[in-house]
C-alpha cells in the first residue's frame, strides 16, 4: 500500500467520518422513523505496471447512504483508500447534501453533484428551486467547485483563500426551465471563476418534437467575450424500431475545463451519424460515425451488436497516416440465482502506414459476481492488457458490496 | 399581542382541518351495474396529461345522464347530498385534483395495459365511505422500479448515451436521480463500468475524433495529467520520425494536428510557456 501522509487536517477529517459512520450504521436504522439506504463497498486490488515497475496494493472504502426524514433527504457518498495518481489525500467526499423538498419548493444545501446541458460539476453550495407545472421551474446554484480529496486545502496549496484559488471555483448559476410534453426549455445565467477571473455566461437548451423529428439543442455564450462558448444540436427521427441521429458539436474552451493554464482554444467541428435498430426485445444493431473536421480531418466509426447480455463492437478509425481498427466481445451471464459473471475481450491494431510497423494492442476483463446473502455480494474482477505503453499491465482485485 | 397570534393560529388550524365537501362515490356501485370506466371518465383514452380536467366527470353532462332530476337545482327531487358528503357547505369542495408530481399519459399506460385496474386496484371494493384515493409519486414504483420502458432493452447501458435527449416524452427522473449517474460516472473505478477493457488503446483515436466529450466527466487536470504529465507517458505518434523537425514540410505533423485537436495537445502542453513549444516558436 502506497504511504498515506496524514496530517492534523486528514485526522480530523478521520475522526468525524468514523464518527459519522458510527451513528448512521447503529442508531438511525434503528429508530425505524425513516426510510434508509446504506451500501458499503470495500474493494482490494492489485496492479502492475510494468512500464513504472509499480507494485502496490490498493485498498477502498466507498459509503453510500441515503436517509429520508419526511420531506428532508440526507446523501453521503464517502471515500477512505489508497493514494492514487489522482487523488493524494485519503479522504474523498463526493457528496454529502441536505435535501428538502416541499412542494413546489426545494433546497438543497452540502456537496451535490449538478448535471445539466452545459456542465456536470460537483458542487458546495447550494441549490434551490422552485417549480410549478404552470410556470415551470427556476433554479438558483451557488458555491465552489469541489476539490473531491480536499487536496487545495492541505497539499497543493497553502491556503483555500489565496492566489486567486476561490475566484477560479466560484459558481453561480441561475436557470428558469419549462417542461411541457415534446417540449423542454432552458435559460440559463452563470457566473464561473477560470483563469483568476469571474466569467459571465448565457446558456440556452431546448428539447422539442416537429415534424416527427426530436431536436435537441445546447448553445452556451460567453457575455465577455461576446462570442459561443459551446455549441451542441441534434436531430433524431423515430421510425418503428429504427432510431436516426445527426449531431453536430462545437467547443470554444475558455475557462470551462480541466486544464487551468489555457486561455481559450477554438476545436474544429464535429459531426456525428448513428442508426440504432431494435431487432427483437433483446437484440439491437447500433452504427455510428464521428467526423472531426479539420486539416486532417478524423474518422472514428462504431458498429455494436447487442444480443441479450452478449455484445460486439467493431471500430475503424482513420486520421491522415494513423489508422486503428479492432474489436471488443463482451458478455454477462446468470450461473444459478446467486452467482453472475461477465466480461470482455479486445483487440485493436494501430497502422501508421509507412512510419513504423503496426502495432497489436489486446485486453481481457473478467468480474464474478457472487451473492453471498440477501445483502452481501462479492465481485472478483481482474483485467490483463498489452500494449505499446504499459506493455503488460495486470490488475485484479475484490470488491465487498453490503447494503442494508 | 401573544393572545392575538394564538387566536389566529387556532382559527387557522380550525379552518384548515375542518371536514371538507367530497364526492361520496362507490365505484362498486356503479362497477355492479356494468358501467365501464369510459362511460364517466369519457376521454381517459385520449388523456396525455394529468392536466386534462376531463378526466374527472362533469357533474352536469356526466352524473346527469343518469342522475338527472338529482343535480336539477330547480327540481323538486333535487338532492345535493346523495353526492355531495357536506351539501350543506359547499364553498369547502375543491373543483380540482392536485397536479402534483409528474406528468401522466392515461393514453400511454391504457394503449400498454388496456385496464385500468393495474394503477387503480383500490377502486374495487371503493364504497365511497372513505375520501378518493390520493396517487403518490412513490405508486409509480410499483411497477417502475422492475418494470423497464420500452427503450431499456438489450445494449442500454452501453448505449443509453447515443439515445439521450432522443425522447422529449421520456422523465428518467421517474425511477433515476443523479445518484444513478454517479453510480458508474463519477466514482473512481476500480473494475470498469463505463469503458471497455481496452480504452487506454483507443482513447487518444476517439479523443482527436470528437467520439465522446471526457471533460463531461474527466473535469479534473489530474485525470490527464496523472499519466500524461506525471508518468510521462506521449502519444504514440510523438515517437515517429515525421512527427516534428525543422527539416520537415510545415515543421511536421504536429503543427496540423495542434490545428484539429488542440484540446489533445494542450492536456500537457502549455502553448505561450511550454519549452517544447519555446523552443522553436
Amino acid at each position: 500500500m502506497t504511504g498515506c501522509n496524514l496530517n492534523k487536517f486528514d485526522k480530523v477529517m478521520r475522526y468525524y467520518f468514523l464518527t459519522f459512520l458510527v451513528f448512521i450504521l447503529t442508531i438511525l436504522p434503528r429508530t425505524g422513523i425513516a426510510q434508509s439506504n446504506l451500501e458499503v463497498t470495500t474493494s482490494v486490488f492489485y496492479p502492475r505496471l510494468k512500464t513504472f515497475d509499480i507494485k502496490s496494493t490498493y485498498l477502498s472504502s466507498l459509503l453510500n447512504y441515503h436517509q429520508s426524514f419526511g420531506s428532508f433527504k440526507l446523501s453521503t457518498r464517502f471515500e477512505y483508500g489508497s493514494e492514487t495518481s489522482q487523488y493524494i489525500n485519503p479522504f474523498r467526499m463526493y457528496e454529502f447534501n441536505v435535501n428538502w423538498k416541499h412542494h413546489p419548493f426545494s433546497i438543497t444545501l452540502g456537496r451535490f453533484n449538478y448535471w445539466s446541458s452545459y456542465a456536470n460539476v460537483n458542487v458546495d453550495g447550494f441549490q434551490a428551486g422552485f417549480s410549478t407545472k404552470r410556470f415551470g421551474k427556476i433554479e438558483l446554484i451557488g458555491g465552489f467547485k469541489s476539490v473531491l480529496d480536499f487536496s487545495d486545502t492541505t497539499y497543493v496549496q497553502p491556503s483555500f483563500f489565496s492566489d486567486g484559488v476561490y475566484i477560479n471555483k466560484i459558481l453561480f448559476q441561475t436557470s428558469w426551465s419549462f417542461y411541457k410534453k415534446n417540449k423542454f426549455i432552458n435559460i440559463s445565467y452563470m457566473t464561473e471563476g477560470g483563469n483568476d477571473t469571474l466569467r459571465p455566461l448565457v446558456g440556452f437548451a431546448s428539447n422539442w418534437k416537429m415534424f416527427g423529428l426530436i431536436i435537441h439543442e445546447t448553445i452556451v455564450m460567453d457575455l465577455d467575450q461576446s462570442e459561443l462558448n459551446y455549441t451542441r444540436l441534434s436531430i433524431s427521427k423515430i421510425l418503428k424500431s429504427h432510431r436516426l441521429k445527426f449531431g453536430v458539436h462545437q467547443l470554444r474552451l475558455n475557462g470551462i475545463h480541466p486544464w487551468p493554464w489555457v486561455e481559450k482554444m477554438d476545436i474544429p467541428v464535429t459531426y456525428t451519424a448513428g442508426w440504432a435498430w431494435s431487432l427483437k426485445p433483446q437484440m439491437e444493431i447500433l452504427q455510428k460515425v464521428n467526423f472531426r473536421a479539420g486539416t486532417n480531418s478524423t474518422v472514428f466509426y462504431n458498429s455494436q451488436l447487442f444480443y441479450g447480455q452478449y455484445y460486439v463492437s467493431i471500430i475503424a478509425g482513420i486520421r491522415e497516416n494513423n489508422e486503428v481498427y479492432g474489436g471488443t466481445v463482451g458478455m454477462a451471464k446468470k450461473a444459478g440465482k446467486t452467482v453472475k459473471f461477465g466480461g470482455n475481450v479486445s483487440f485493436n491494431i494501430f497502422n501508421y502506414n509507412d512510419i513504423i510497423e503496426p502495432i497489436n494492442a489486446s485486453s481481457v476483463y473478467g468480474w464474478l459476481d457472487w451473492n453471498l446473502i440477501e445483502k452481501l455480494n462479492i465481485k472478483f474482477f481482474g483485467r490483463y492488457i498489452v500494449n505499446a505503453y504499459y506493455k503488460k499491465d495486470g490488475r485484479a482485485g475484490v470488491i465487498v458490496y453490503v447494503k442494508m | 399581542m401573544l393572545k392575538c397570534n394564538t387566536m389566529l393560529i387556532v382559527l387557522l388550524s380550525l379552518g384548515f382541518s375542518q371536514d371538507r365537501d367530497r364526492i361520496y362515490f362507490p365505484h362498486d356501485f356503479h362497477i355492479e351495474e356494468e358501467l365501464d370506466c369510459s362511460d364517466c371518465h369519457e376521454n381517459v383514452e385520449e388523456s396525455t396529461t394529468i392536466n386534462d380536467r376531463e378526466l374527472l366527470p362533469s357533474m352536469d353532462e356526466v352524473c346527469a345522464d343518469c342522475h338527472e332530476n338529482a343535480v336539477d337545482e330547480d327540481s323538486e327531487d333535487s338532492d345535493c347530498e346523495l353526492c355531495h358528503t357536506k351539501a350543506d357547505n359547499p364553498l369547502t369542495y375543491l373543483p380540482f385534483i392536485s397536479r402534483r408530481g409528474p406528468d401522466f399519459s392515461h393514453k400511454q399506460h391504457l394503449d400498454t395495459y388496456d385496464d385500468c385496474l393495474v394503477c387503480h386496484g383500490s377502486i374495487e371494493g371503493d364504497d365511497g365511505s372513505e375520501p378518493a384515493f390520493v396517487w403518490k409519486e412513490n405508486d409509480c414504483q410499483s411497477c417502475h422500479s422492475y418494470q423497464k420502458p420500452k427503450s431499456h432493452i438489450a445494449g442500454w447501458k452501453n448505449e443509453h448515451g447515443f439515445s439521450m435527449n432522443n425522447f422529449t416524452g421520456d422523465n428518467c427522473a421517474l425511477c433515476h436521480d443523479n445518484n444513478t449517474c454517479d453510480n458508474c460516472h463519477q466514482y473512481q473505478q476500480v473494475a470498469l463500468q463505463v469503458h471497455n477493457s481496452d480504452y487506454l488503446s483507443i482513447h487518444g483515436f476517439e479523443a482527436s475524433a470528437g467520439v465522446y466529450e471526457c471533460s463531461t466527466c474527466h473535469s479534473r487536470e489530474e485525470d490527464c495529467t496523472s499519466c500524461h504529465t506525471s508518468q510521462n507517458i506521449m502519444p504514440m505518434n510523438h515517437n515517429f520520425p515525421n512527427w516534428v523537425g525543422v527539416f520537415l514540410p510545415n515543421g511536421g505533423e504536429h503543427g496540423s494536428s495542434a490545428l484539429d485537436a488542440p484540446d489533445v495537445c494542450q492536456v500537457c502542453h502549455e502553448p505561450s510557456n511550454d519549452p517544447s513549444c519555446r523552443d522553436c516558436h
